[in-house]
């Protein structure tokens, strides 16, 4: 459709970057700083929009990981949900979110469970290293806020949404 | 999905309170935060009634002889709404006429870190004389004069970073304040820290809204492990399984405090003003996360790699920007006659991360969602430092477990 989201966010960008920023009242620093931290998320969002569906199933896909790995360590926790979410070429953002957001919760309550038991470093192992694609992930996706203090050292983001990317019906 | 934290009811709210035990005080304000969750957007509070707020706490305190001018909004911070004003009056000591200029420091409906102004306005009592802070006026703690809870203190004079070279990020993270000045102020540092940190036992009876934790126990850094768990628990917008097998591993592994500090608990570059003629520190802020604890919790914070940068050659790791770590842990020893332990600094930098996981991936999203602070869109900003951190968090468990 025209006009398309992307050139309807850069030129959100460019309205607030060229035309509003400059009338702004300098002593307002409140109103500066909040201006440029909403061209700077307006940016943010443009980058990752077409990247949306690949980035929703990579989540899905860490979070299943996660799931399968805390159940090899002892605590089985229900899949089947994100398997028929990731295995649904109609699956939306919003489906894929909703899968890992539950089995998130059920992963949660698994380690909490396997406090105190046998289970407990098994399990705690097998989130920590689990965890890491998604910890990649989230940091590769949020590089260009500039927390990173090395961000050159995380793999690119294509990288981290390969398989999002691939398995996208 | 429906979540019940998006409007909690008591049914929920009792069960966050019966499941982490914390301080009454901080019981209290996350009791609130949940009650409070429900009514309140933020809805913009003109500077009028900010200052007509201000006065009516004022003349609470000291009567009708006095004047309110020139309030002005203040930047800076992500969690608290800060006007300036002068003050026309006769001082605390009821002398001749004089302008104070003041801050007011007010709570939104909702912060990134959901304190205590009570806690706040005690601890920077506590503070005057010990390391340089804002002479701290009046508190209302509970908003009976103002739209929420807030303080008043003096206005600081000073910068937070070198008008020269602008912090490229919000709220003070990642000041370089250049191979010149950095020196002048990593002596000062460590030395306020030093002090802060050796306020003797005797004073905190000042400071009623504290416990004071057991030394050679573990009450005092349990009940701060339940304090964020809690916190997560009422703000998560999504589960995160690593953030409870730290909570787990903090609750199994919590060493005995060996010395109870006040605890500054963001100290840090960014939470300190400086003079640039005389290059002197003239202020420590934000006291709001102030604790008493173990000083370890302030090393291994102001050392995270997060508030740092490279030196100029490229190779040496300043933290907070003045100096390295070992370097400061050094000096530590010498200004406060304490010692530095590897294993607690690395117990209190899970401990830090975890806290921090909390604030930004939990609190900072919550708070945004449900657009209850005057800086929505710094909060959604800064809780991107939360990715970092997660990740910080992963890799230091992995080492340990």
């Amino acid at each position: 459709m025209v006009p398309d989201a992307e050139l309807q966010l850069g030129v959100v960008i460019k309205a607030l970057r060229d035309v509003v920023a400059p009338a702004v009242d300098p002593d307002n620093k409140l109103a500066l700083e909040q201006l440029h931290l909403s061209i700077a998320t307006v940016g943010l969002v443009q980058r990752g929009l077409p990247l949306a569906h690949a980035r929703a199933r990579q989540e899905l896909l860490n979070a299943l990981d996660l799931a399968e790995a805390v159940g090899a360590a002892g605590c089985p926790v229900e899949t089947m949900p994100a398997q028929a979410a990731l295995a649904d070429p109609a699956a939306n953002e919003t489906r894929l979110d909703d899968a890992r957001r539950a089995m998130l919760i059920a992963v949660e309550q698994a380690v909490a469970d396997a406090a105190g038991t046998e289970r407990e470093t098994a399990v705690a192992r097998a989130v920590i290293r689990a965890s890491k694609p998604q910890c990649d992930l989230a940091r590769a996706w949020s590089a260009p806020a500039g927390f990173e203090v090395e961000p050159d050292a995380l793999p690119p983001l294509a990288d981290l949404l390969a398989r999002g990317s691939a398995a996208a019906p | 999905m429906p979540d019940v934290r998006d409007a909690p009811d008591e049914t929920f709210i009792a069960a966050v309170r019966s499941r982490f035990s914390v301080e009454p005080e901080i019981d209290r304000v996350l009791t609130a935060k949940l009650r409070n969750r429900v009514a309140s957007g933020y809805t913009a509070i003109p500077l009028d009634t900010l200052a007509q707020g201000a006065a009516a706490l004022i003349r609470s305190e000291i009567a009708d002889d006095f004047a309110v001018r020139n309030a002005r909004w203040l930047g800076g911070g992500a969690s608290k709404l800060q006007m300036a004003f002068d003050l026309d009056w006769n001082g605390t000591d009821g002398g001749a006429r004089r302008t104070t200029a003041l801050v007011l420091r007010m709570e939104p409906p909702a912060s990134i870190v959901e304190t205590s102004r009570a806690r706040e306005f005690e601890m920077l009592r506590l503070m005057q004389g010990v390391v340089p802070v804002p002479a701290c006026y009046w508190v209302d703690a509970t908003g009976a004069h103002l739209p929420h809870p807030g303080l008043i203190y003096a206005m600081a004079e000073g910068v937070a970073n070198p008008s020269a070279r602008p912090s490229q990020q919000v709220s003070g993270i990642g000041t370089n304040f250049g191979p010149d000045l950095r020196p002048v102020l990593a002596g000062q540092f460590v030395d306020s820290m030093a002090a802060v940190h050796t306020v003797p036992a005797a004073r905190f009876a000042e400071l009623p809204s504290f416990l004071v934790p057991a030394t050679g126990g573990t009450d005092g850094i349990v009940r701060q492990l339940n304090w964020w768990r809690r916190v997560w628990e009422e703000d998560r917008p999504e589960a995160m399984p690593l953030v409870e097998v730290a909570y787990r591993w903090l609750l199994a592994n919590a060493p005995p405090l060996d010395h109870v500090s006040p605890v500054h608990g963001d100290f840090r570059a960014g939470n300190f003003l400086y003079s640039e003629q005389s290059q002197q520190i003239t202020a420590w802020l934000d006291w709001e996360l102030a604790v008493l604890g173990d000083r370890h919790q302030d090393l291994a914070w102001t050392t995270g790699p997060h508030f740092g940068h490279y030196a100029e050659d490229g190779r040496t790791f300043l933290a907070s920007g003045l100096l390295p770590a070992e370097e400061l842990f050094a000096r530590y020893e010498a200004a406060s006659g304490l010692s530095v332990d590897r294993q607690r600094l690395r117990y209190y930098r899970v401990y830090n991360d975890f806290a921090s996981c909390v604030h930004m991936l939990a609190t900072a999203c919550r708070v945004a969602r449900h657009g209850q602070t005057h800086q929505d869109v710094l909060v959604a900003w800064i809780a991107m430092i939360g990715n970092v951190i997660s990740g910080a968090l992963r890799d230091t468990l992995e080492e340990i477990i």
